[in-house]
């Protein structure tokens, strides 16, 4: 099985000299289609830069990154674009809607930006909404959406179209333990439909709907479990395999 | 789905409407923007409309002709053959007459104009006020300053030049409003000392400026004038244009600088999920080309209604009449063009910074680094030396002006006043350290915020700029205190011409007669002080009037004549607060001037002529300048070295109040009653409401802008006063902080902006730097002390209020 995303040796410093950091040390990660891994850690670790790296929002400072084989490093901030509208979706833990659009906009940008017709992309938008039960907010604006809606729409937005690589960074951050739940059950049956998924969260819990924990401190990637069998393994299961 | 990576239709599209949504949702700061670019793009319509309304260029004289040519009559054969040759030559000629009378009681002869209302060529240049033509031999119309100086109306009869004529109507000269006449019905065997032709000279390509001496046309002894081009007014739209335009971009950036940032999170999104460049641009220039869309209908409708009420302001200053839609009408459409496209660009500019911003910088909605200013301070100042550099090689006080060099010039100054702004906005940071808590968060904030600062002052800046430039070209142009013939609280009673006097051998009784009629005129102006004015005379050569002169020598036969100087009575000196001991006993000439002048005795002592005499001794004083007042005093013991005797030539009054229209009608009354003639202030319009008017718009300019920059970045920093309230910051700390945002912009404003302007002027006036002193201090004072303060207590006023929310605040 080839995979979705690709990093290999990446290392990326902030700053220069004395006043350096080290957000990530030669790190190496792979994920296949289908596959939900949360990535734990430490604030600090390197979770987030890991996220934003891998979905093209930042440069790593030495490494490669390759999404559906495709490098990185080799793609204009065009491409790059077009990559995001195409192949990779992101949630974010504040939700970032745009606030000026409605539910169904929000959604339907994405599309939109790709030249599809309006039309067709509010029904593809529709269709997300539906999937993720938020249909009949289709016509709110984020103000007036309560946080596991917005996250929902957010969610919605992320995997319109043919995405094949979702991000979520700290997505459940903002929300209470049963949205949090929800939102993890949407992530995983998504990528049960054959996306890949990186999930970065705090809590152990909640990773543990994903098929491999990853753990960073300082940067680098210091262990990872296998695929745990249920949602509360990670709170039972002892041993943790190595990469 | 399409494989092109700018923006398709569909994108296209959906980028509009969320830029229109935004728009809607941020409708208090994009209306503010909005108001503020509409004033600017009204002001600009309105200012750059006036401009040129007020030029005229000397294209007055001609009326629907484009040539004219003048002679004076000698010999009626003369005449004659001019007329026929000009008319086989030329075709149509139309005729105008002038005969030269004088004006009982004034020393001004009046013009006695024969001119055909309805000539072919000459009816733009003469225009019914009231009542009619005249069309009757005795018949006169006046113009309303010749009635006032009569006191005569529609109805009246007065004497002129020994004939009774009957008023029947009031004219002017629409082209020149100060042309003085009195016009008579068309007559061709009228007696006239000199003829105006007009005609069309189809064969003269248009050239501007005076006639070169080949134009002379020898065959009919006529100097031909030909009516200018429009380059002069080409070369005034196209500044006032560029000025105004630059304005209206500085303003709309200004504004839109700080509508990015605000979106700067919002647009980071929008790229996150895959918008590219391009679409992030569309935002911004979709918000541009709509507000200044807006601006530029609404701000040009508003500035051709501002013109159009000021018709007659503007006639005033333009001393010719406009119609009330007699308006440039291609430069206010380009006005409104150029608004769009300059909103529009100003509005890409932050876009583009925006959109090559890291996603995950944009994202985190902190600002981005301010920019070192070393590399801006230094074009600032190249483009500025360049800027001032250019504006004085273009000589633009000279006739010889080359507008594009003046052009590139103004940009070059404007330009580099922008790049001066980030810099001095990152001076603030210095005495920020030492300042108390909330002024110093307010200087850093500022200095944090630097691109929207910037922005703001420039636009300030050039506003400032503009009003303290037409401050101090007003001031240059304007009568000095001390400049022209009379100050307007003065007037002198002659006894005759200026170059004459009375017979230095009149009795006592006949002086005492004379004194006895000039108080008759001056108890018309209530209780003047007056003095008496005597001339030195030579009492050898009786047929000699002229008196004796102070004049320069030019060269060893030739001389440049002065002034008449009077005789230094004991009262001239006291009223001059001159010591009588410190005049030396030596002394012949007591003067202003430290040239070589000397004093020139016009009753010959040689055949050659008049010649000066070397044993004379000038000692110089402090006198007023005005030509026709005392500004060179004879002294006293001159008379008797010189053999030279006194003269009556007139008295000075000296009133309180400057004189009104009746007064000065009343007292050339009762001179041209008892033979006697008065001599007034020449008159200028003054142009202290020109100054008036662009130091408040100027200040209303600068504090909107402030207004607008303060507005939106309170917006921007609502968290931050949410936060020092949280912490217990009292309304004091807010309304400090608000306050000291203000006054500071406004501080760096009024300076930033007197140095541009001023720097520009002395490159101007670089050859009459002393038309720049003393400076208008009734203008800048408050500029600079009055704007930062109102800036600073409106900051103050308006800032105490508690955030509204805490809790629940609306997404970005």
């Amino acid at each position: 099985m080839s995979s979705i995303l690709e990093l290999r040796q990446v290392s990326k410093t902030y700053g220069e000299g004395a006043t350096s950091v080290h957000a990530l040390r030669s790190v190496d990660l792979v994920v296949a289609p289908g596959e939900l891994v949360a990535i734990m850690g430490p604030s600090g670790s390197g979770k987030s830069s890991l996220l934003t790296i891998a979905g093209s929002l930042e440069e790593p400072t030495s490494g490669e990154v390759l999404v559906a084989g495709a490098s990185l490093s080799e793609m204009s901030r065009k491409d790059k674009a077009r990559l995001r509208r195409r192949s990779i979706g992101f949630v974010f833990q504040d939700f970032n809607l745009l606030s000026g659009l409605t539910a169904l906009e929000n959604v339907a940008m994405p599309l939109e930006l790709d030249g599809m017709n309006g039309r067709e992309a509010r029904n593809h938008a529709m269709t997300a909404l539906t999937d993720l039960g938020v249909a009949e907010r289709a016509a709110h604006y984020p103000d007036d959406l309560s946080g596991g809606e917005r996250q929902r729409v957010a969610i919605a937005r992320a995997v319109v179209g043919e995405r094949r690589l979702v991000l979520a960074d700290e997505p459940t951050g903002a929300l209470d333990s049963t949205n949090s739940e929800a939102v993890m059950r949407l992530l995983r049956e998504i990528c049960s439909r054959g996306a890949a998924g990186v999930v970065v969260t705090h809590e152990a819990r909640l990773a543990s709907w994903a098929n491999r924990v990853v753990f960073l401190r300082d940067g680098r990637l210091v262990d990872q479990t296998g695929k745990p069998e249920g949602p509360e393994s990670l709170l039972t299961s002892g041993p943790r395999a190595r990469p | 789905m399409s494989k092109n990576d700018g923006p398709s239709g569909p994108a296209r599209r959906a980028i509009v409407r969320w830029a229109w949504r935004l728009f809607q949702r941020e409708w208090r700061q994009q209306l503010l923007l909005m108001a503020l670019m509409t004033m600017t793009v009204a002001a600009a319509v309105a200012g750059a409309s006036m401009a040129v309304n007020a030029s005229s260029f000397g294209q007055d004289d001609f009326g629907d002709a484009n040539s004219s040519a003048q002679f004076d009559v000698t010999t009626p054969e003369v005449t004659a053959g001019n007329l026929a040759g000009a008319r086989a030559r030329f075709g149509t000629v139309e005729t105008i007459g002038h005969r030269s009378v004088s004006l009982p009681g004034s020393v001004k002869p009046l013009d006695l104009r024969t001119q055909d209302p309805n000539g072919t060529f000459g009816s733009p240049l003469l225009a019914l006020r009231k009542g009619r033509y005249p069309v009757a031999a005795n018949e006169l119309a006046l113009t309303r300053s010749v009635a006032d100086l009569l006191g005569a109306q529609v109805g009246d009869r007065i004497v002129l030049d020994d004939v009774e004529w009957a008023i029947v109507g009031e004219v002017e000269n629409p082209n020149d409003l100060k042309d003085e006449f009195a016009l008579t019905a068309p007559d061709d065997n009228a007696v006239v000392d000199s003829i105006t032709l007009l005609f069309d000279n189809r064969d003269l390509a248009p050239r501007s400026g005076p006639p070169a001496a080949s134009d002379a046309n020898t065959e009919f002894h006529l100097g031909v004038m030909s009516r200018g081009s429009d380059g002069p007014v080409a070369v005034l739209v196209l500044i006032a244009a560029t000025v105004a335009m630059a304005l209206v971009g500085l303003v709309a950036a200004s504004g839109f600088v700080v509508v990015a940032q605000r979106r700067q999170r919002q647009l980071g999104l929008l790229s996150a999920i895959g918008a590219t460049e391009r679409h992030l641009r569309l935002v911004m220039l979709a918000n541009g080309a709509f507000v200044g869309a807006v601006a530029a209908l609404i701000g040009t409708v508003l500035g051709v209604a501002a013109r159009v009420l000021a018709t007659s302001a503007v006639e005033s200053a333009a001393n010719h009449r406009l119609g009330r839609f007699d308006l440039p009408w291609s430069l206010i459409i380009e006005c409104g063009l150029l608004a769009i496209v300059m909103a529009t660009a100003a509005a890409w500019w932050p876009a583009r910074s925006l959109s090559r911003m890291p996603v995950m910088a944009a994202l985190s909605a902190r600002p981005t680094r301010p920019r070192p200013v070393r590399r801006s301070l230094a074009v600032a100042l190249a483009l500025l030396g360049l800027g001032v550099g250019g504006i004085a090689a273009a000589h633009p006080t000279d006739t010889t002006v080359r507008p594009v060099v003046l052009v590139f010039g103004m940009l070059g100054a404007v330009i580099g006043v922008v790049f001066a702004a980030p810099a001095a906005i990152r001076g603030l940071a210095v005495p920020a350290a030492r300042l108390p808590f909330a002024a110093r968060l307010a200087l850093r904030d500022l200095v944090r915020y630097q691109a929207r600062s910037a922005a703001a002052l420039a636009a300030i800046t050039l506003g400032l700029g503009i009003s303290i430039s037409v401050v101090g070209i007003a001031q240059a142009n304007e009568y000095r205190a001390d400049d022209g013939n009379l100050s307007s609280r003065q007037l002198v009673i002659r006894v005759g011409e200026v170059r004459t006097a009375t017979d230095p051998n009149l009795t006592a009784a006949e002086r005492a007669s004379l004194d006895t009629h000039a108080a008759t005129v001056a108890a018309t102006l209530g209780k003047p002080t007056m003095y008496t004015l005597d001339v030195a005379r030579n009492p050898t050569d009786a047929t000699i009037r002229e008196p004796v002169a102070q004049a320069v020598q030019t060269d060893p036969h030739s001389f440049r004549f002065v002034s008449y100087p009077f005789i230094a009575t004991p009262e001239l000196l006291a009223h001059y607060d001159i010591d009588p001991a410190t005049i030396n006993a030596d002394t012949d000439l007591l003067t202003t001037r430290t040239d070589e002048v000397t004093l020139l005795d016009f009753s010959p002592k040689s055949v050659e002529g008049p010649a000066p005499d070397a044993s004379n001794r000038v000692q110089v004083v402090d006198l007023p300048s005005y030509s026709s007042a005392p500004n060179a005093l004879i002294t006293e013991a001159a008379l008797s070295r010189h053999g030279w005797v006194a003269a009556r030539a007139g008295w000075l009054i000296e009133m309180d109040k400057p004189l009104t229209t009746a007064q000065i009608a009343a007292a050339r009354s009762a001179a041209a009653d008892v033979g006697l003639a008065i001599e007034t202030r020449s008159t200028q319009d003054s142009l202290a409401t020109l100054r008036t008017v662009a130091t408040t718009s100027g200040a209303l300019l600068a504090l909107a802008i402030v207004a607008m920059t303060i507005g939106l970045i309170r917006s921007e920093a609502a968290a931050d006063l949410r936060t020092l309230t949280a912490t217990g910051a009292a309304s004091h700390t807010r309304r400090t902080l608000t306050a000291c945002t203000a006054g500071a912009l406004a501080v760096l404003g009024i300076v930033l902006g007197a140095a541009g302007a001023y720097a520009a002027l002395i490159a101007g006036f670089h050859s009459q730097l002393y038309k720049l002193t003393p400076l208008p201090f009734a203008e800048l004072l408050p500029l600079a002390v009055g704007l930062p303060l109102v800036a600073m207590t409106a900051g103050w006023l308006l800032a105490g209020r508690e955030p509204r929310t805490f809790s629940r605040q609306t997404l970005d």
